[in-house]
């Protein structure tokens, strides 16, 4: 399969006032989405989960700028492109869907309105030609009575039927690649569950490939096919679903893993959980102070460890944690 | 095992633009001393609202309330503060119930000064202890809430509820805001801090995780009323209601390996401002029938189990 999104070497960093320390929010990331499968992003609150997709967005804050390393999008290095250039795969080529709808949505326009801008944007068609297009996609992601709610105000509709109405306006463009930001944080489980069927059907049906961010593993591992464990910057650990959470190889990963059974734990490692400090970030392993294993050793550079054809892990210790 | 919290018929409606809106409908449960009891439920379902009734935090319509054979609800004003320090509340959101102008020992020692005579010196010493017993150093003591993570936070957040050693803690969703490996670590405090200090937990929260793997007991909440409860076991193992049912179903598991039959629940729920004079599940439950839109099931107990629903 070709890898429809590559990030190579990623960095990212916020320059601090006069001479201070510069923030590193991403550390030489490296992160491949093949063609037609669910991606999972997983790490803790300051990771660079979120950066990571502004960056690919070409949406970073302002402040903030790639440093080096580059991303290419289906063989094209978006990561030069202009905003005029962007603005032509935005929604198109790629789409969003972030954590809080209502916060996409504009409060004072009707959600039909809202949709057959967006698809406008993209194609050039009449108003009635694209809210035949709205309609037919609204019914798509489940919205009953879609010609009510093309008429509804956003503040008129639930959490998980804003976050289908958000699905709709990211698919009706058809896009190849979807950046799903912790879609389902903040919705009840039954509502979740709907929400996490109705991406996967929908990316199924149009051959769209997905990254899914999110910090729940029991998300990542009930849909997706592949999985990247993120800590400070960087991937640690990354490679098909089932081998890397049966088989985990990065002690951040194998802890992670032993908080979702507390009474039943695999590893039983120890982690405070304290988050790095982003203006020490080196070139060793970003996690040793939180690593029961490590030893002067981890602060020299990384290289990266094959574990299987796909599954690759950045830990020094590689091989030696279960001595 | 003796009680400790009672809680019976307890019901509160607010009044919302003229509409009566009924948050806690007739909730029923007890809470065995040096346990925890789980309240689970989706967002809306009254969970925050009853722990506010238990500690009088807002008045309640009717009802009672049972700490230490001790009816909470028919409380004086005097009475109540010397109550307060026996009964405490961890808040969900740690940022936003602490002023961010106190440093963290000041903190600390306001509930001391509050309930307790102790000298200058002795509050500081306690408040020390304080720290040393959620597991911060003693440097915090000099710090800003800011200066914090959220997992500190929360610590400072349990700290200050146990300054005045209660019996009896609520816990509003302690860790809804926390990574993962924080949230195992706070909850592995509390866990420690009960078998240390006697305490019993009144947990909130809608992660059925987490209420399956630190709870004794739980009580699943829809819309103000109790739908089943019982002892974690009987409950999770074998669910009786089908909202319960379908709840767990959707919960989903961090091994790849286990695959659920997931039940998808159609349908809206009723507004709270809205009520149907039936079960409050029906307009989303599978197995509906024409009398269950004719009158509130009631709770029906077998042994600690209950269940509220007339096809089981």
């Amino acid at each position: 399969m070709s890898n429809v999104l590559e990030i190579h070497n990623l960095a990212i960093q916020i320059d601090g006032e006069d001479d201070t320390v510069p923030a590193k929010i991403i550390n030489n990331l490296d992160l491949k989405v093949r063609e037609g499968e669910i991606h999972g992003l997983v790490g803790e609150t300051g990771a660079g989960k979120s950066m990571s997709v502004w960056s690919i967005m070409g949406l970073l804050p302002t402040g903030m700028e790639i440093r080096s390393g580059e991303i290419t999008f289906q063989d094209q290095k978006i990561s030069s492109f202009s905003e005029k250039q962007y603005r032509e795969i935005r929604g198109k080529e790629i789409a969003i869907i972030s954590q809080n709808p209502f916060g996409s949505l504009n409060p004072v326009k009707k959600i039909g309105k809202q949709l057959v801008d967006f698809y406008r944007q993209h194609s050039d068609c009449t108003f009635d030609e694209a809210s035949a297009k709205v309609l037919e996609e609204l019914s798509a992601v489940g919205i009953p009575d879609p010609i009510r709610r093309f008429h509804s105000y956003p503040d008129q509709l639930s959490g998980g039927m804003a976050q289908r109405i958000l699905i709709a306006a990211a698919m009706i463009n058809r896009p190849k690649m979807l950046l799903a930001d912790e879609p389902t944080t903040g919705l009840d489980v039954t509502i979740q569950s709907q929400i996490l069927e109705l991406i996967r059907k929908r990316c199924k049906e149009l051959g769209t490939s997905v990254l899914f961010i999110t910090h729940d593993l029991g998300i990542i591992a009930q849909n997706c096919d592949y999985v990247s464990v993120m800590f400070a910057g960087n991937i640690v650990e990354s490679g098909p679903m089932k081998e890397v959470f049966l088989n985990p190889q990065h002690p951040y990963t194998r802890q992670l893993l032993d908080t979702t059974r507390p009474n039943n734990k695999k590893f039983n490692y120890l982690d405070n959980g304290s988050p790095p400090n982003l203006k020490l970030i080196h070139d060793g392993c970003n996690y040793n102070y939180r690593c029961q294993f490590a030893t002067d050793e981890c602060k020299s550079p990384l290289s990266t460890s094959k574990v299987d054809t796909d599954h690759i892990v950045r830990c020094h210790k590689f091989g030696k944690l279960d001595d | 095992m003796t009680k400790l919290l009672e809680v019976t018929n307890l019901s509160k409606s607010f009044n919302s633009d003229g509409r009566k809106l009924v948050a806690i409908d007739d909730v029923s449960f007890t809470v065995n001393k040096g346990e925890t009891h789980g309240i689970v439920g989706e967002s809306g379902s009254g969970k925050s609202t009853l722990a506010r009734c238990i500690l009088r935090l807002t008045s309640i319509d009717s009802g009672s309330v049972y700490i230490k054979s001790e009816d909470v609800t028919k409380l004086k004003k005097q009475e109540l503060k010397k109550w307060r320090s026996n009964n405490q509340i961890v808040f969900q959101d740690s940022y936003e119930s602490m002023n961010p102008k106190y440093r963290i020992d000041w903190i600390l020692s306001e509930p001391l000064k509050l309930h307790t005579t102790l000298s200058k010196s002795e509050i500081d010493q306690k408040v020390n202890e304080l720290l040393e017993m959620v597991q911060l150093p003693a440097s915090f003591a000099t710090r800003f809430t800011t200066e914090l993570s959220g997992g500190q936070l929360q610590r400072v957040n349990i700290a200050r509820a146990l300054a005045t050693n209660p019996q009896f803690l609520v816990l509003d969703e302690p860790t809804s805001s926390l990574d993962h490996s924080v949230q195992a670590n706070i909850l592995a405090l509390l866990k420690d801090l009960q078998a240390k200090l006697g305490l019993t937990y009144l947990l909130i929260s809608h992660d059925l995780e987490m209420i399956a793997n630190y709870c004794d007991s739980v009580s699943v909440m829809y819309l103000g009323k109790v739908l089943e409860s019982g002892k974690i076991k009987d409950v999770f193992e074998n669910p009786l209601h089908p909202y319960t049912k379908a709840l767990l179903s959707c919960t989903l598991s961090a091994n790849p390996l286990e695959k659920k039959t997931q039940i998808n629940l159609q349908g809206l729920p009723f507004s709270p401002l809205d009520l149907p004079k039936g079960c409050r599940f029906s307009s989303r439950c599978s197995q509906v029938l024409p009398k269950c839109l004719e009158a509130q099931p009631e709770m029906v107990l077998e042994g600690d189990h209950g269940v509220a629903c007339i096809n089981i």
